[in-house]
């Protein structure tokens, strides 16, 4: 159960290649085209300004505080939903390096990862633009939301390393997450807002159910100034700890077999 | 001190099997019938103990399971039965290509594939200049990966993976391709990083290569560990397992490696065939420089061994040669049990010779003026 535990903090000790590696894979992909980094903004400034825009005006909706809920869902959920989707493949895409022997697979799953990190982390000038129209964010808040991204990288990594374990041995994940996450981003309020799904409610009920809600909830609502319900909390808590758990647990049986499920 | 033990390793891997189907190989409803995975044996018997300055040459034809042992041997594969120990660094180099991004540049590209066999970002920053001077392409680190040529990739490739010094070195022959120049650079360094790891495996194919670098050899037959031992008797037993195999087979490993075979030479004259029989004419000495005792006749894929034979004394052989007496010629009657179509024999016929049916040589060269008839 330590070895994950053990390949983590080895991973910490010498990211050289997972951080080196990750970052090139995200600048090299622009470089061939003419406008080159712009298109690393583009995505967010599409959703943000152009369905964001869209949506907001068919709703009649006020469009500042549309334009911010949508922003930061969009870039949230991309950055929990690249995760997952890649996760299946994780070690099937780095066998060439284990087959060289290198099996901390911990580096397998942190590399992509951080190359979502980085995704995410180029769009943040561009949220923070959206907020600038807002009330201000408070301090509190403010802390809330960076613990929450703390906690929704702690369970991208820990259900990354579950989903590639099982994505090694049966591809078939790949397929179910591929399809299942496009769903998701509909079922989740990223273009709707949450409030449209009171508690108590069959609806609301169902929202509570989705983890990517809460994952969504506690990295977006401080920061918007609403208020995060009580559940999100022990959701979070009770899903970070089985993940944890069960990371551990399957990666101190499983790791060693990985290369030959390949 | 650095030491590499196997005790009674065995390996199996899962395998995935798509039938084809009742029409063999072209059933298209079998394609999507799914397949069939099991468990099949790779690697067996695996024994062996290496010590400080032990160079171990892996050999065993294609398929071997060469690549795999040394799979076992890095951590990559946990071992079935048995047990692997090893004291000192680990560094395999199976892959020269591993790591390399393709719209990264050359530079990028050092501090990628270093990264990835475990070097620090600051060590590399430290080499960049020599690795780059070594793969002879100082002016091209600003270049992108994809503007490379496979030669040019692989020298970059080699260059990184021997920029360090391991205390055990695992590699699989790669030595292949580069321009005749870097090749011999190469083969320095090579023999630097040999002489400098405590221990060495090499993979290849090549028994000359591993003669001149190699004190032991560990054969492989079928994943099987068949001969560990001294270099030169490795060599004579991988020899013997060549000599069973096809003479195709034979002919491939003869021409990439004249140490094999030693200087067994020869020429096939005459070939006849009539009543039913298939006459061969021609000379020959075995690698040992005596008289072959045994004559191999191979055509439409069997072989046929004669011990049987007329011996020729043939005085312009024997001045060739520069010998004084002995009967090099020969000419060997093969009776055919059953019909077999002329153009056949003639024309795929391939004979070799040897001082048992073990330990044949190379087929016989058709010089031009050789005789091909039926009737």
């Amino acid at each position: 159960m330590s070895l994950l535990f053990r390949h983590l903090a080895d991973s910490f000790r010498k990211p050289d290649h997972w951080l080196y590696a990750a970052w090139l894979d995200v600048i090299t992909r622009y470089r061939k085209t003419v406008l080159g980094l712009f298109w690393i903004f583009f995505p967010t400034i599409v959703y943000i300004w152009g369905l964001g825009g869209f949506l907001g005006a068919i709703q009649g909706t006020d469009m500042h505080p549309y334009l911010a809920h949508i922003g930061f869902g969009f870039v949230i959920f991309r950055l929990i939903s690249t995760v997952v989707m890649e996760a299946g493949s994780s070690f099937v895409s780095y066998q060439s390096y284990i087959y060289e022997g290198n099996l901390r697979l911990t580096d397998f799953t942190l590399r992509p990862l951080f190359r979502a990190l980085v995704h995410f982390l180029f769009a943040v000038p561009l949220l923070a633009i959206v907020l600038t129209g807002e009330g201000g964010v408070t301090f509190t808040g403010f802390a809330i939301s960076l613990g929450g991204t703390l906690v929704v990288l702690v369970n991208l990594f820990f259900y990354g390393v579950l989903i590639g374990l099982v994505g090694a041995r049966y591809p078939d994940i790949n397929d179910f997450l591929g399809s299942v996450m496009l769903a998701v981003f509909l079922v989740t309020p990223i273009i709707w807002l949450a409030e449209a799904a009171p508690s108590g409610t069959l609806q609301g009920d169902l929202m509570r159910a989705n983890p990517f809600h809460h994952l969504l909830a506690i990295m977006r609502e401080p920061l918007l100034g609403k208020p995060l319900e009580d559940m999100t909390y022990y959701y979070l808590a009770g899903m970070t700890t089985i993940g944890i758990v069960l990371a551990a647990t399957f990666y101190g049986r499983f790791a060693k077999r990985v290369p030959t499920w390949l | 001190m650095a030491m590499l033990r196997a005790y009674n390793v065995s390996l199996e891997l899962p395998t995935e099997v798509h039938r084809t189907g009742r029409k063999g190989y072209s059933d298209l409803l079998a394609t999507v019938s799914g397949s069939v995975r099991y468990q099949s044996s790779i690697l067996s018997g695996i024994n062996f103990e290496a010590v400080d300055g032990d160079r171990i040459g892996v050999m065993g034809l294609n398929g071997a399971g060469k690549t795999t042992l040394l799979r076992v041997l890095n951590g990559a594969y946990a071992p079935t039965s048995g047990v692997i120990r090893a004291e000192g660094n680990r560094q395999s180099l199976l892959n020269p290509l591993l790591g390399f991004s393709e719209y990264a540049s050359v530079a990028e590209n050092i501090f990628l594939r270093g990264t990835a066999m475990g070097l620090r970002y600051k060590q590399l920053k430290a080499v960049v200049g020599e690795i780059l001077e070594f793969a002879g392409l100082e002016e091209r680190a600003e270049y992108p990966l994809y503007a490379l040529s496979s030669g040019q990739r692989m020298r970059l490739g080699f260059s990184i993976t021997t920029a360090v010094q391991p205390d055990i070195l695992l590699m699989d022959e790669w030595l292949s391709t580069g321009d005749a120049t870097f090749v011999e650079r190469a083969r320095e360094r090579m023999k630097s990083r040999f002489e400098g790891s405590r221990i060495v495996v090499l993979a290849s194919h090549s028994t000359s290569l591993l003669r001149n670098t190699c004190n032991k050899a560990l054969v492989l037959e079928k994943g099987r560990m068949a001969f560990f031992g001294d270099i030169v008797d490795g060599i004579e037993y991988y020899r013997d397992v060549i000599s069973k195999a096809s003479a195709d087979i034979r002919d491939a490993a003869a021409m990439a490696d004249p140490v094999l075979f030693g200087s067994s030479q020869g020429v096939l004259e005459r070939v006849r065939l009539a009543g039913g029989q298939v006459e061969v004419t021609g000379w020959g000495i075995d690698d040992r420089g005596k008289q072959p005792a045994v004559v191999c006749l191979e055509f439409g894929g069997e072989k046929h061994l004669l011990e049987r034979f007329e011996r020729v004394r043939r005085d312009d052989v024997n001045d060739f040669l520069g010998k004084r007496g002995g009967e090099y010629g020969f000419k060997a009657i093969l009776v055919l049990e059953s019909k077999i179509d002329d153009a056949t024999v003639l024309q795929d016929i391939k004979v070799s010779l040897g001082p048992s049916a073990s330990r044949l040589g190379p087929p016989l060269p058709f010089v031009r003026a050789s005789v091909v008839e039926a009737g």
